[in-house]
């Protein structure tokens, strides 16, 4: 009996836990630094997920421990470390990061997802242009956001809005009949405007295009290893390319907002507060016993 | 206690490693191959490339002829694209014949063990044949063009996932004799 009691002691002691952490922490940043892996890929990955249960096991333990013998500050302590591991579980299971694209007429594009947690609720969001501000509707949730460049969190961090705005061309595609074959506004990929293409379900071509100004273009059209076509062009104009032509009528001013749910931060930052409120009256508290 | 702290963290170091190995020993083969490998990667990436273009030349030479489709290191959507390049050639009645004259090596970067780029100098000569006469349509056109590749590594190998032109300085012929 005294035997799995002392194994007990010893695996909820700080000596395993500062070990555990250690070795989580210096993998973690290795995995990160050197193979530039993200970090929620390293965190879900599986010997992470055993490190952190461990650590979970080490601190729940250890905490009963501290409660029992009296020690309020270790035993805080550990249920701070708990609320955090268990906010970044949370964030890995139900987190989304997403972008959308916004004109002053609505959303130009669906809310595209480009992490989403194993468990995280579907993508019913939609946004628009409230005089300065953007407006985005979550479920029930209403969020509002300044409609310039910047990052904003909301909702205790939870949410995070980041807004860029950019230019983007309407194209037009046509026959050499002129029958409008393709047209839709070109929405600019994630936050980078390298290489920005875009391309029509009818035709095998690259169409490349870089805004130069509020009413030209830089283009380059491809098609397999072959350049069709390259230069400027003036909005309106036609370009001719191998029996086809096309044209960009108008340029738009659009808004690309990142939308970004960490539904654990909630936890973490709650939890945090309510603990260091709690070490903060008991520091109080013996002040004035003293 | 700071010394057991330390040995401690060497021994759950590598009974990370081994849960690593049991768990996942695909992500580990690819850590191993990112430290120890990469020299093999880079010719691995090189092979790619080349293997690439010398099958994008056959389906294309063949109008799309489906036997070399599955060793085309190309994704999903790139053999999409291609595939609606040999249509609209055939709805005009056309083929195009490739011959690639050279290509330059210029850059090659791995942004990661799963992720890299590989920038080439490329010089192809082309032409036009009728479809299904194959009756020469064109006259022998030439060109040199940049392009990056962005390749992903998959369990078997490399795969190209995008191919960018880029605007790159015709490199220097060393090697080159004229007559």
């Amino acid at each position: 009996m005294n035997f799995i009691i002392n194994s007990i002691t010893l695996l909820s002691s700080y000596t395993i836990f500062l070990s555990l952490f250690m070795t989580q922490f210096v993998i973690t940043s290795f995995l990160i630094i050197i193979f530039k892996i993200p970090f929620w890929q390293v965190f879900g990955s599986g010997p992470s997920f055993v490190f952190t249960g461990l650590l979970l096991i080490n601190r729940v333990s250890g905490s009963i421990f501290e409660i029992k013998k009296g020690r309020w500050k270790g035993a805080l302590f550990s249920v701070w470390f708990i609320l955090v591991s268990s906010g970044l579980l949370v964030n890995y299971f139900y987190r989304t990061d997403g972008i959308t694209n916004l004109t002053d007429e609505g959303m130009v594009s669906g809310f595209v997802i480009s992490q989403k947690g194993r468990f995280a609720s579907g993508n019913e969001i939609s946004a628009f242009i409230k005089g300065d501000n953007i407006e985005v509707l979550k479920g029930k949730r209403s969020f509002i956001i300044p409609a310039k460049d910047g990052f904003y969190p909301r909702a205790f961090f939870s949410y995070f809005f980041s807004v860029k705005k950019d230019f983007s061309p309407m194209f037009v595609i046509k026959d050499n009949e002129g029958k409008v074959l393709d047209t839709a506004f070109l929405i600019p990929e994630g936050f980078s405007q390298d290489n920005l293409y875009f391309r029509s379900p009818a035709l095998p071509h690259r169409f490349y295009i870089k805004i130069e100004g509020r009413d030209s273009l830089s283009f380059r059209i491809t098609r397999g290893k072959l350049t069709i076509k390259k230069g400027l062009v003036k909005l309106n104009e036609e370009l001719e390319f191998e029996g086809l032509r096309v044209s960009f009528p108008e340029i738009k001013e659009i808004f690309t907002v990142r939308i970004i749910h960490y539904p654990g931060n909630k936890v973490i930052l709650v939890g945090s507060l309510i603990i260091f409120l709690l070490l903060f009256i008991k520091g109080i508290n013996r002040l004035v016993a003293k | 206690m700071i010394k057991r702290v330390l040995i401690l963290t060497v021994v759950f170091s590598v009974l990370y490693v081994i849960i690593g190995l049991l768990l996942e020993p695909e992500s580990l083969s690819h850590y191993r191959r990112w430290l120890f490998g990469r020299v093999e990667e880079e010719a691995s990436l090189r092979q790619t490339v080349l293997l690439y273009n010398k099958i994008l030349t056959d389906l294309y030479a063949s109008d799309g002829e489906t036997l070399r489709l599955n060793d085309f290191p190309a994704s999903v959507i790139l053999k999409h694209e291609l595939y609606r390049d040999l249509d609209f050639l055939r709805s005009r009645g056309l083929l195009i014949i490739y011959d690639m004259a050279d290509l330059t090596f210029m850059k090659l970067k791995m942004r990661s063990p799963f992720l890299a780029d590989v920038e080439v100098y490329e010089e192809w000569n082309y032409i036009y044949q009728k479809n299904p006469s194959r009756k020469i349509a064109s006259s022998i056109k030439g060109f040199g063009q940049g392009f990056r590749y962005i390749l992903k590594r998959q369990k078997t190998g490399w795969l190209v996932i995008e191919v960018i032109p880029v605007d790159i300085k015709e490199p220097e012929k060393r090697d080159e004799f004229y007559y």
